[in-house]
């Protein structure tokens, strides 16, 4: 009886054991065949969190304005177009002031010819300064799309969110005993147990969290493709149709005459909804007689609801987002940016998002150390394979700041795309041609470290130059110098402790 | 009333909530001899704590807001107790039988074969996935932008399931005939509901 007792609830009533263990199977192939994306995924994601505070930190200097003054906008609308003499037919996209973001900005959908995305406004409309946030660009789009364009690259990353997906689902179906040994972590022991308890237990408290991340990562990866499938039923083919009644129009209809200024559309939105939050403005087919106007904006009361409201050019309403939406599908889809993004409750919910993601990113590499470690124990051991990992694992401490330093020049004429690649695929191939795994390990904490050091140091040269206040550090500063500190030290201890060098996942004979 | 004072009546939800997600998740963690012999009274204890815990959440924060900083809250409680939880010294230093078998199962995978099996998990369960999701779209089932919105949602997770199905099933050719017999189905309401 007592014995019947100790079984574990889940095995006992569980009728599919075969089939339990295909899912532990399809576990151990999934995370294979995408740990590395995930792990870049869930580390960019980690960082890009913080974007707004990387772009204070690459441009510290920018006129601050809380609110518009009256035809500000206009005067910012009609600078662009002398700086474009061909702005008819594109996208213009500006930022409004909100109280986390108090600037405005003013882009064409493309980069300026000195490499810039768009300027600054003053406040009375005049464009300032060119807005350079070369590295928060960068480390967004590794997140959203790998760095690839055309589409390609948020696809794959919505693929890599349904490959997450299963993991979470497999890992979960995975643990016959996850209520028994929901609570235990042994530590200090058997450095393997360790290592398995840390990925089980990230991975059981964590999955409501990543489950919701996962789900609105691939959707928001995969929407036109998702979309495609049902509307292309549900409409007869027409798939714009669907997206049109979704999220409103994409263009408009070509009759206005006179169009109505853009300051004096957002006054009246402002007037008519005084709960709401304006964020940013965005027209498309600019000057042009299928000129559109859609402004997204945030409620005050609790910082997550969204509206969209689309105008024609004569500033007719076409389309609003609260009154449009239906179910509570419908509305749901309408909160997958924020609660993906965790852009609704300051920089506590940011540091807890950020947190998750460190310990997915802790997650997929424990999950990886544990199967190079039995394939190892089973003497098929793959040196290269593990190396390379390492070189992934470690070496994007060096790889990002590269990034992040080549930004903060703009005279350099590199990508930061490029930068990444160049470094990534670099220190890559070092990692196959150096044979010494613990070698390689500390060399790539080192090389880590100083580039953090490296980039601090810069950054504030950088910023001494423009500021004559030598006391102006910025926060940002002081994080990546502690985490410079941490990783250095890690790797002197390794360095000069062969005990914690070797500290390797090692099989206990099999029982 | 002193609540009023000192909190607004949502944070006073809030963290009623968050003490009956973390009394709920701590009711997992209890020595079930001292409580009952059952794991069941514990599982029920756990999942009722629980609602009354989304309950508390929604109640002062809205759905959506509500839901989130539940599960945030969840998740916290979680780690919580297994920080207090942690065992410093394990009196067994070797693999547990359990622990050990699955291991074994995580070391069988071989790379070609999971990967050749993930990549027709990922094409058949996709397209798969996205028929099924066509075909429901098809159905007079709601208003066509409900169906589409629904279709949308749901499809992840039915190619997850999929997916799993194709790269865990130690038979290949059956979880794949399925789907091509799933797929026929779904062709077969697409194409009768573009008729009739």
């Amino acid at each position: 009886m007592s014995r019947q007792l100790r079984k574990p609830v889940l095995a006992v009533i569980w009728p599919f054991r075969r089939w339990l263990a295909a899912i532990v199977a399809a576990h151990s192939a999934l995370g294979l065949l995408c740990g590395s994306f995930m792990y870049l995924v869930a580390l960019s994601g980690s960082v890009a969190l913080f974007s707004d505070e990387i772009r204070w930190w690459e441009q510290p200097f920018f006129p601050v304005m809380t609110s518009l003054k009256s035809g500000s906008i206009d005067v910012a609308v009609a600078d662009l177009s002398h700086q474009y003499p061909n702005l008819s037919h594109k996208l213009v996209l500006i930022h409004l002031p909100t109280s986390r973001e108090p600037y405005t900005t003013i882009a064409v959908g493309e980069h300026n010819a000195d490499g810039s995305k768009g300027w600054y406004i003053s406040a009375d409309g005049r464009l300032v300064a060119p807005v350079k946030h070369e590295f928060s660009e960068f480390i967004v789009a590794l997140h959203t799309s790998l760095i690839m364009e055309h589409g390609a690259g948020r696809m794959l990353v919505g693929i890599i969110g349904i490959a997450f997906l299963s993991l979470i689902m497999s890992g979960i179906l995975a643990q016959t005993q996850i209520f028994k040994n929901a609570f235990t972590l042994r530590v200090g022991g058997n450095i393997q147990l360790q290592a398995i308890d840390f990925h089980n237990r990230i991975g059981t408290w964590g999955a409501p969290f990543f489950l919701l991340m996962a789900l609105t990562g691939s959707i928001l990866g995969l929407f036109f493709v998702l979309l495609s499938a049902p509307a292309t039923t549900a409409y007869r083919g027409n798939i714009m149709q669907a997206f049109t009644e979704l999220a409103g129009p994409t263009s408009g209809h070509g009759l206005h005459t006179s169009p109505e200024p853009l300051s004096m559309l957002l006054h009246r939105i402002i007037i008519d909804e005084p709960e709401s939050e304006l964020k940013s403005a965005a027209i498309t087919n600019f000057g042009t007689i299928t000129e559109l106007i859609r402004i997204t904006g945030v409620s005050k009361n609790d910082g997550i609801t969204p509206m969209q409201i689309v105008f024609d050019g004569r500033g007719r309403k076409l389309f609003d987002s609260r009154i449009n939406n239906g179910g509570a599908s419908q509305r749901f889809l309408w909160f997958l940016q924020p609660i993906h993004y965790g852009s609704y409750g300051g920089l506590i919910i940011k540091t807890v998002y950020s947190l998750f993601g460190w310990g997915l990113c802790f997650m997929t590499s424990s999950g990886m150390r544990i199967w190079f470690a039995r394939r190892s124990n089973r003497g098929v051991a793959v040196p290269k394979l593990e190396r390379l990992w390492d070189s992934i694992l470690w070496g994007q401490a060096f790889s990002l700041c590269m990034v992040a330093i080549v930004a903060l020049f703009p005279d350099i004429k590199i990508t930061s795309g490029m930068t990444w690649l160049i470094t990534s695929i670099g220190l890559g191939a070092l990692s196959i041609m150096m044979r010494n795994r613990e070698r390689l390990m500390t060399f790539l904490m080192f090389m880590g470290s100083c580039a953090l050091f490296s980039t601090v140091i810069i950054h504030a040269i950088k910023i001494y130059r423009y500021s004559s206040i030598v006391c102006d550090i910025e926060i940002m500063d002081v994080i990546l110098l502690l985490i410079a500190l941490i990783m250095g030290a890690y790797a002197f201890i390794r360095c000069f402790s062969p005990l914690l060098a070797n500290k390797t996942l090692t099989c206990p004979p099999k029982m | 009333m002193v609540t009023d004072i000192m909190f607004e009546q949502d944070d006073f939800g809030v963290i009623l909530g968050l003490l009956a997600n973390f009394v709920a998740i701590s009711f997992l963690n209890i020595e079930y001899r001292i409580i009952s012999q059952q794991v069941v009274f514990r599982i029920i204890s756990f999942i009722v704590l629980e609602f009354l815990s989304l309950y508390l959440m929604i109640g002062a924060l809205g759905p959506v807001l509500g839901v989130l900083v539940g599960v945030i809250g969840f998740c916290l409680s979680g780690f919580s107790l297994v920080i207090v939880n942690v065992d410093y010294r394990p009196k067994k230093p070797l693999l547990r039988r359990s622990a050990a078998k699955s291991v074994r199962l995580f070391s069988r995978t071989h790379i070609w074969r999971g990967s050749v099996r993930g990549l027709s998990a990922l094409v058949v369960a996709s397209l798969t996935a996205l028929l099924l999701s066509a075909a429901y779209a098809s159905l007079p089932l709601g208003t066509r932008l409900d169906r589409v919105v629904n279709g949308v949602l749901v499809t992840p997770f039915v190619w997850v399931a999929l997916g799993l199905w194709v790269i865990g099933d130690q038979h290949i050719r059956r979880p794949l005939l399925s789907m091509v017999v799933l797929c026929m189905f779904a062709g077969f309401i697409i194409f009768l509901r573009a008729f009739v």
